[in-house]
C-alpha cells in the first residue's frame, strides 16, 4: 500500500511537512497545552468522585472513547488519510489500545476509594508521565540535557505543590501503595509511547494517519472489556451519573488539546503541558480563598505556589524548541558560566548525601506504649537539593548547547529565587519503620509528626552557584552576536 | 567536547546515584522505657532514654506508663482526710496543723490554702467531703476541678465486655486507654477523657473534637448525658459530657463503614456514663 503525505493538514499549506515558524502556530500550541493541562486537571478532580462509586471499566471506557472523540475531531475527515503499509495503522492500533484505554484503566483500577492519597496520584500520572514522555523524545542532541534537567525541575516543583497540600501531608509515594503506584507509572510508560508514535509521525508528515488507528484502537479495548466485564463495568449506573459524563468531556478536550499541541510543535508540548495540571488544581484554592466556599482550606499557599513557580519554569525548559543555526561565540563569560554551571551540578549532586531535615514522629502504640522517634532525611529525601541538582544540570545545558534563550535564563532564575520557599518539603510523610497504627493517626489528637530544617551549606553552594552561572549566562548573551538574535523555536 | 560533556553528565549522575542509595543505613533516635506516674498527675520517675537502632528494628521501642500513687501523695490524702475529720470535730487548731503539713507536700492540694486561710480569718471553713485519698474514683463534683487522673481513671476501666484492656497513658489532665476488640468488625477502641476547668469548658473541648469527625455528625444522648457521633475515615466516635469531664468512645473499623460502629461505640459510651 502506498501512502499519500498530507501536505495540508502536516505543514500547514506548506510544501513540506514539518515545523512552522509562524506566532501563530506558537501561539496555538501554548493555548493547546493550556487547554490540556487544564483539562488534565479538570478529568482528575471530577474522576477522583466519580470513581467512588462507578466501576474502573466504565471510567477508562468513556476515557478511550472521549478520547477517540478528541482525536477525530481534530484529525478531520477521515476518509482522506491515505496509509504507507498495512502493518502501520496495526502499530498505531496496538499502541492506541494501550494508551487510550490501558493507561487509565491501569491507573482506575489501581485507585481505590479513598488511596492511594490523591496527591500521589496526581505526581505519577502527570508530572512522572511528562518525565517519562520527555525521555521517550530524547535526541542525541547537547541541546537535550535541557529538558532533562527540566524534567527533573518538573517532577521537584510538583512535589513542592502537592507535598503542601496539607499538614502532614499524605504525598509518600512507594511506601504504602508500591504495586498500585507502580502499575501507574506503567501505564504512564504506555500514554508516552503512544504520544512518542504521534510524534515520529507528525515528524513524518503522516499524524492523521497514525493517530485514527489509534483512536480506534482506543474503542477497540474499551468495547472488548465492556463485553468481557459488563456485569462488572455497571455500564447503566455510569451513564446516570453526572460524574461520568464531565470526566469524559474532559478526556475529549484533553485528547484533543493534546493532539493539537503535538501536531503544532512536537511531543514535548504535551510533556511540559501535562507537569501542570497539579498547579491548575492549586490556582483553584484562590477562587475558594476569594468566595470561601468551600470552607477554610488546608493548602501552605507560599510553598505551594513556589512550587507552582519551579514548575512552570520546568515546562518552559521541556516546551519544544528548534536547535538555533547560530550559536554563541565562547567568551570569557560563557566559559565562566559553563565552568560554574558545571561546578554547581556536583555540588548540588553531592548535596543529596547530606542531611536536610529532621522528623520528630510522635504517637501511641497499639498496647498504649508512647511512641517517639526522631531521624534525619537526606537531600535525596526532599525537593530542595533535588530541584537544585536540576536547575545546575539546566544551567550546564544551557551553557553546553550555546542556545541563550532568554525566557530559560529568566525561567530559572524565577525557580531559584521560589527555591527558599518550598525547599524544605520532604519527599513523604509516611515511612516504612514507623509503626503504622501510629502513622495512621498523624494529624489527629493521638500521633504527630513534625519536620525541622536542618543547616543545608553543599546546596546552599550550589544555589548560588547556579545563580552566579545565570548572571554569567546573561551577561555572555548581552555581548554584541551573542545569542540574542530570534531563534526558529518550534 | 561533547565527549567531555557527557563524561561530566555521567560523573554527576553516579555522585547523585550514590547519594541516593546512600552509604550506610539510616538509623533512627527512639525514645525507650518507662515512665512511673502519680496518680496526682506527676512524673514519679522517668526511666526513657534515647538510642539510636536502625530503622528495621524502630518498631520494637516504646515508653510504657506505670501509674502509682506515690508515697508523699499518699500522705498528702491521709493528711488531707484527717484534716477534714477535724474540720467536722470542730477542731480548728488540729484541722490547721493537718493543713499546713498538706501545703508543704504540695501546696495546690485540693481546698488545703483557702481552708487554711478561713481558719487563719477566724472562719470555720467546711470540710470537703469528696476524700483526700488519691485512690479514690469518686465523681467529681460538678464545675469543680480536682485531681485529674484519679477522677478519670473510672472512664477506662479495666473491664468492658468484648474488649482487652492495655496500657493506659496519663498526664495531668486527661487519660487515655487502648482496648483491643475481641470480636466483632472493630480492630481497636481508644477511650480518652479529659478534666476540664467546668462544663463550659467540657462543652468547648467537645466542640473541638467534634471537628475532626465532621462525617455523619448527629447529637446523641449517652443515657441522661448529651453527646455526639460523628466519622472520620475509618473511625467512629461518640463523645459524651460528664460535668466538666470529656470522654471520648472511639472505634476503627478492620473493615467496612465506621458508620456501622455506631451502636458498638453508644453502647461502651453508655457503659461508661453510668
Amino acid at each position: 500500500m502506498t501512502s499519500k503525505i498530507n501536505v495540508k493538514r502536516e505543514g500547514k499549506g506548506r510544501d513540506i511537512p514539518g515545523p512552522s515558524s509562524s506566532r501563530r502556530v506558537r501561539t496555538a500550541a501554548a493555548i493547546a497545552a493550556a487547554v490540556l493541562a487544564l483539562a488534565s486537571a479538570g478529568g482528575f478532580a471530577v474522576g477522583i468522585e466519580a470513581r467512588r462509586t462507578l466501576s474502573a471499566e466504565a471510567l477508562a471506557s468513556a476515557s478511550a472513547i472521549a478520547s477517540a472523540i478528541g482525536i477525530l475531531l481534530v484529525s478531520g475527515d477521515v476518509r482522506r488519510i491515505r496509509l504507507r503499509a498495512a502493518s502501520e495503522p496495526l502499530f498505531s492500533l496496538v499502541l492506541g489500545a494501550l494508551g487510550l484505554f490501558g493507561a487509565p484503566y491501569a491507573v482506575l483500577v489501581h485507585r481505590y476509594s479513598d488511596a492511594p492519597a490523591g496527591s500521589e496520584i496526581l505526581f505519577l500520572t502527570t508530572a512522572a508521565w511528562a518525565a517519562i514522555l520527555v525521555l521517550f523524545t530524547l535526541g542525541r542532541r547537547r541541546l537535550e540535557v535541557v529538558p532533562i534537567a527540566g524534567a527533573l525541575l518538573g517532577l521537584a516543583g510538583i512535589v513542592g505543590v502537592v507535598g503542601n497540600w496539607e499538614r502532614p501531608s499524605s504525598f509518600s509515594p512507594f511506601v504504602r501503595f508500591v504495586p498500585e503506584e507502580l502499575w501507574m507509572l506503567g501505564a504512564g510508560v504506555a500514554w508516552a509511547v503512544l504520544w512518542w508514535h504521534l510524534g515520529r509521525a507528525r515528524d513524518r508528515g503522516d499524524l492523521d494517519a497514525a493517530a485514527v488507528p489509534a483512536a480506534v484502537g482506543g474503542v477497540l479495548a474499551a468495547a472488548m472489556t465492556l463485553v468481557a466485564r459488563w456485569g462488572t463495568a455497571d455500564v447503566p449506573a455510569a451513564l446516570e451519573h453526572g460524574g461520568f459524563w464531565l470526566y469524559a468531556v474532559a478526556c475529549t478536550a484533553a485528547t484533543a488539546a493534546a493532539l493539537l499541541a503535538l501536531r503544532s510543535v512536537g511531543p514535548r508540548a504535551v510533556a511540559a503541558a501535562m507537569v501542570l495540571p497539579a498547579v491548575a488544581l492549586t490556582a483553584l484554592t484562590l477562587v475558594e480563598q476569594a468566595t470561601g466556599a468551600f470552607g477554610p482550606q488546608p493548602i501552605l499557599l507560599g510553598p505551594a505556589s513556589a512550587g507552582a513557580i519551579i514548575a512552570l519554569a520546568a515546562a518552559l525548559l521541556i516546551w519544544p524548541r528548534e536547535p538555533s543555526p547560530e550559536t554563541s561565540p565562547q567568551s570569557r563569560w560563557c566559559r565562566a558560566a559553563l565552568a560554574v554551571g558545571a561546578l554547581a551540578s556536583v555540588v548540588a549532586a553531592a548535596g543529596l548525601a547530606f542531611p536536610a531535615l529532621e522528623g520528630t514522629a510522635k504517637g501511641l502504640r497499639t498496647s498504649g506504649a508512647a511512641f517517639e522517634a526522631s531521624f534525619v532525611l537526606r537531600g535525596v529525601e526532599v525537593v530542595g537539593p533535588w530541584a537544585v541538582l536540576a536547575l545546575a544540570v539546566a544551567v550546564l545545558g544551557i551553557a553546553l548547547s550555546r542556545q541563550l534563550r532568554l525566557t530559560h535564563i529568566l525561567a530559572l532564575l524565577a525557580a531559584a529565587f521560589a527555591w527558599p520557599f518550598v525547599w524544605n518539603t520532604p519527599l513523604r510523610t509516611f515511612t516504612t519503620f514507623i509503626p503504622s497504627e501510629v502513622q495512621v493517626d498523624f494529624g489527629s489528637e493521638f500521633a504527630a509528626i513534625a519536620f525541622r530544617p536542618l543547616p543545608i551549606p553543599v546546596t546552599l553552594v550550589a544555589l548560588g552557584g547556579v545563580v552566579v552561572a545565570l548572571a554569567l549566562l546573561l551577561v555572555c548573551r548581552s555581548a554584541p552576536g551573542n545569542g540574542t538574535t530570534s531563534h526558529i523555536e518550534r | 567536547m561533547k565527549r567531555l560533556a557527557s563524561a561530566f553528565l555521567a560523573v554527576i549522575l553516579v555522585t547523585s546515584l550514590l547519594g541516593t542509595a546512600g552509604c550506610k543505613q539510616r538509623t533512627v533516635t527512639v525514645k525507650t522505657g518507662e515512665i512511673v506516674l502519680c496518680t496526682a498527675g506527676e512524673v514519679v520517675e522517668d526511666k526513657t532514654t534515647d538510642m539510636k537502632v536502625p530503622e528495621k528494628d524502630v518498631a520494637k521501642y516504646s515508653v510504657t506508663t506505670r501509674i502509682i500513687t506515690c508515697p508523699d501523695h499518699q500522705n498528702v490524702g491521709s493528711l488531707y482526710d484527717e484534716a477534714q475529720k477535724a474540720l467536722a470535730a470542730g477542731d480548728l487548731k488540729t484541722a490547721a496543723d493537718k493543713l499546713k503539713a498538706v501545703l508543704a507536700l504540695n501546696p495546690g492540694y485540693k481546698n488545703a490554702s483557702s481552708q487554711l486561710n478561713e481558719i487563719n480569718g477566724g472562719k470555720k471553713p467546711t470540710p470537703d467531703t469528696t476524700g483526700g485519698s488519691t485512690g479514690s474514683t469518686t465523681t467529681p463534683t460538678p464545675d469543680e476541678p480536682t485531681d485529674a487522673v484519679s477522677n478519670l481513671v473510672k472512664y477506662v476501666p479495666d473491664t468492658i465486655a468484648g474488649y482487652s484492656a492495655q496500657g493506659i497513658i496519663a498526664d495531668p489532665a486527661s487519660i487515655t486507654r487502648n482496648y483491643i476488640p475481641t470480636s466483632g468488625n472493630a480492630d481497636q477502641l481508644v477511650i480518652f477523657a479529659e478534666q476540664t476547668v467546668d462544663a463550659k469548658g467540657a462543652q468547648a473541648t467537645l466542640d473541638t473534637l467534634k471537628q475532626s469527625y465532621p462525617t455523619s455528625g448527629a447529637a446523641v444522648k449517652v443515657g441522661t448525658k448529651s453527646g455526639y457521633f460523628g466519622i472520620r475515615d475509618s473511625f467512629a466516635v461518640v463523645i459524651f459530657i460528664d460535668g466538666p469531664v470529656v470522654v471520648s468512645v472511639e472505634l476503627h473499623a478492620k473493615t467496612g463503614k465506621a458508620a456501622d460502629l455506631k451502636d458498638a461505640a453508644m453502647k461502651v459510651a453508655a457503659a461508661l456514663a453510668g
